[in-house]
């Protein structure tokens, strides 16, 4: 089943490699696109795979935007994807979406929150895109490079200082 | 107040004279020559002495810290034997609010209203280094937690240790009772 499944998202995806298990932890890696991330993932929950996490990593320093990674697995027999969304964007770009897994996957709309909480992601059609973690009235994304660096901060204090 | 046994005030006179300021009794002619007539500071030393035998903390943990508070609850450490072990499930019973723990910001209004909640008088202990200032997470810019209990509730007694052991808990609530003893509160 799983092999028949590996093919058919290689089919969607744009690149799929085996990946070192030992080393990396997962068993294949693609590269999915905003348009191809639904289908892909409606492969596989149609296989009976499960939506076991979605992260984010905030690569606007390289002009490479943000990256969604979304991790499937099988309950029945360990067998772990990772695909990664790149959504485009520089260091300027402050504006971030993406589709919403919500609707394919209960248990994707904390993530996408929590991601949204995290990056400042907005997953388009999702029922509750609210704070999940931060108190509701916070104005920032913590885990993007620029927020509150702490060479920032010392910076700061010795201009005071000079001041 | 004018009602009091003689033979009570007799006994209970070596106490009258540790109140600084005697209060007075205008409307009783003898009113200097009766020591029952200061009976109001006195009740007020009285009612210290109940206070701080008879604390009532909060049933209230907000991390690690609240671990080794449970230990000085539990049989090992005993703190029934100083009189603060009935920890109370309800703001309304309680008096002591020991804040043992890291405080994220997102819990700070909660804590704010739980101490609100709270009948005076009131003391509150912080206990810990996330209570003092922050302890190990405070950091330039970091977005997460309150550096320190004293920006949302008016604390008593600082106890430093990371977590503190149940002794140092323990001792602080020792040095709690002195300050109750004496009458000095912040939010009467």
């Amino acid at each position: 089943m799983s092999c028949g499944l590996t093919q058919a998202i290689e089919q969607l995806a744009s690149s799929s490699q085996a990946s070192d298990y030992g080393k990396t932890g997962i068993h294949h890696q693609h590269v999915a696109t905003l348009e191809t991330v639904l289908e892909v993932a409606a492969t596989f929950f149609d296989g009976g795979y499960i939506l076991e996490m979605l992260t984010c990593q905030d690569r606007r320093e390289k002009d490479e935007g943000m990256r969604l990674c979304y991790t499937f697995n099988s309950l029945e027999s360990v067998d772990r994807h990772l695909v990664h969304v790149d959504i485009a964007g520089g260091l300027e770009t402050e504006e971030f979406a993406a589709p919403t897994m919500s609707a394919l996957a209960g248990g994707a709309n904390w993530q996408e929150r929590e991601v949204f909480d995290m990056y400042g992601v907005t997953f388009t059609g999702h029922p509750e895109l609210e704070r999940l973690l931060l108190p509701e009235d916070s104005d920032f994304f913590p885990l993007r490079k620029d927020f509150g660096r702490i060479e920032d901060a010392e910076n700061e204090d010795a201009e005071d200082a000079d001041e | 107040m004018g009602k009091v046994d003689k033979k009570d005030s007799k006994r209970l006179l070596p106490l009258v004279n540790r109140s600084a300021t005697p209060v007075i009794d205008p409307a009783s002619a003898d009113a200097s020559a009766d020591p029952a007539v200061v009976r109001l500071a006195l009740l007020d030393d009285l009612l210290n002495l109940g206070r701080a035998n008879s604390l009532w903390p909060l049933t209230f943990g907000l991390a690690c810290c609240a671990m080794e508070m449970m230990a000085a609850g539990a049989s090992k450490y005993d703190l029934d034997r100083f009189g603060a072990g009935v920890f109370r499930p309800s703001a309304r019973q309680a008096d002591v609010m020991i804040l043992a723990g890291t405080i994220s910001r997102k819990m700070a209004p909660v804590i704010r209203q739980l101490w609100d909640q709270m009948p005076g008088p009131k003391w509150a202990i912080a206990m810990g280094g996330c209570t003092i200032d922050g302890g190990p997470f405070k950091y330039p810019n970091q977005y997460a937690i309150v550096e320190g209990a004293d920006k949302i509730v008016p604390v008593d007694i600082y106890i430093p240790g990371c977590p503190p052991r149940p002794e140092a808990l323990i001792a602080g609530i020792l040095q709690l009772k002195e300050k109750v003893k004496a009458g000095r509160n912040f939010s009467p």
